[in-house]
């Protein structure tokens, strides 16, 4: 006699009962992520790095 | 306007304190205080009176490296420009230097007249502007003049 839950047996079609991500979504997380990293791996040039500090100046003495 | 003052640079590779050396001596009566750690940066600093009016600090260093030495002289309250010189230049590197508090920071494969700009804008925005020239220091100095 088959002793597991119907939902497990053989030949049944199997339902998730759990779904916390969708796989779309996953891979669009994944993606966003390895774009990030790519992003903040990127090596800048001196006028980029010059634009940046710029940048934060602008918006701390707008801060202050 | 002329760069005055006293000059702090640390870095492990001697040929570069000297050719930041060369570069500040050129830009005004600088003094140049030299390190080859970020631990000799911070005993260097504290030994020094009146302390450093601008710092440069590599990032790659033996024992603690240039953001740590930059983030523990602004825990202690140091205001003075300390700008980062490095080969390092990823957006996360040069994000952590700001996060830190660097005024500003140059890749070393700069152009001298880039980077002679810039040590002029960071020393003009702080410089008082009848700042009298330093006294040189009775040590012999390190670095031959231009």
């Amino acid at each position: 006699m088959n002793t597991l839950p119907k939902l497990y047996s053989y030949g049944t079609k199997s339902t998730t009962s759990q779904v916390r991500f969708s796989l779309a979504d996953l891979l669009v997380e994944l993606e966003h992520e390895q774009a990030a990293c790519a992003f903040s791996m990127k090596t800048l040039s001196q006028s980029e790095i010059t634009k940046l500090f710029e940048t934060i100046r602008y918006i701390r003495g707008k801060k202050t | 306007m002329q760069l005055t003052g006293h000059v702090l640079i640390a870095d492990d590779e001697p040929h570069v304190r000297r050719y930041i050396s060369l570069i500040l001596r050129a830009l005004g009566p600088v003094v140049v205080h030299q390190a080859a750690s970020g631990e000799a940066a911070l005993t260097l600093f504290h030994s020094l009176s009146p302390p450093p009016q601008l710092v440069i600090l590599d990032i790659n260093m033996p024992g603690i490296d240039g953001i740590e030495t930059l983030r523990r002289l602004r825990a202690e309250g140091v205001e003075c420009p300390i700008v980062m010189l490095t080969s390092l230049a990823t957006r996360q590197v040069v994000e952590g230097a700001i996060a830190a508090g660097a005024t500003g920071y140059l890749r070393k494969d700069t152009p001298r007249a880039e980077i002679s700009a810039l040590l002029m804008d960071v020393w003009k925005a702080v410089a008082p502007a009848d700042a009298p020239p330093p006294v040189e220091s009775s040590e012999p100095s390190l670095v031959p003049p231009l």
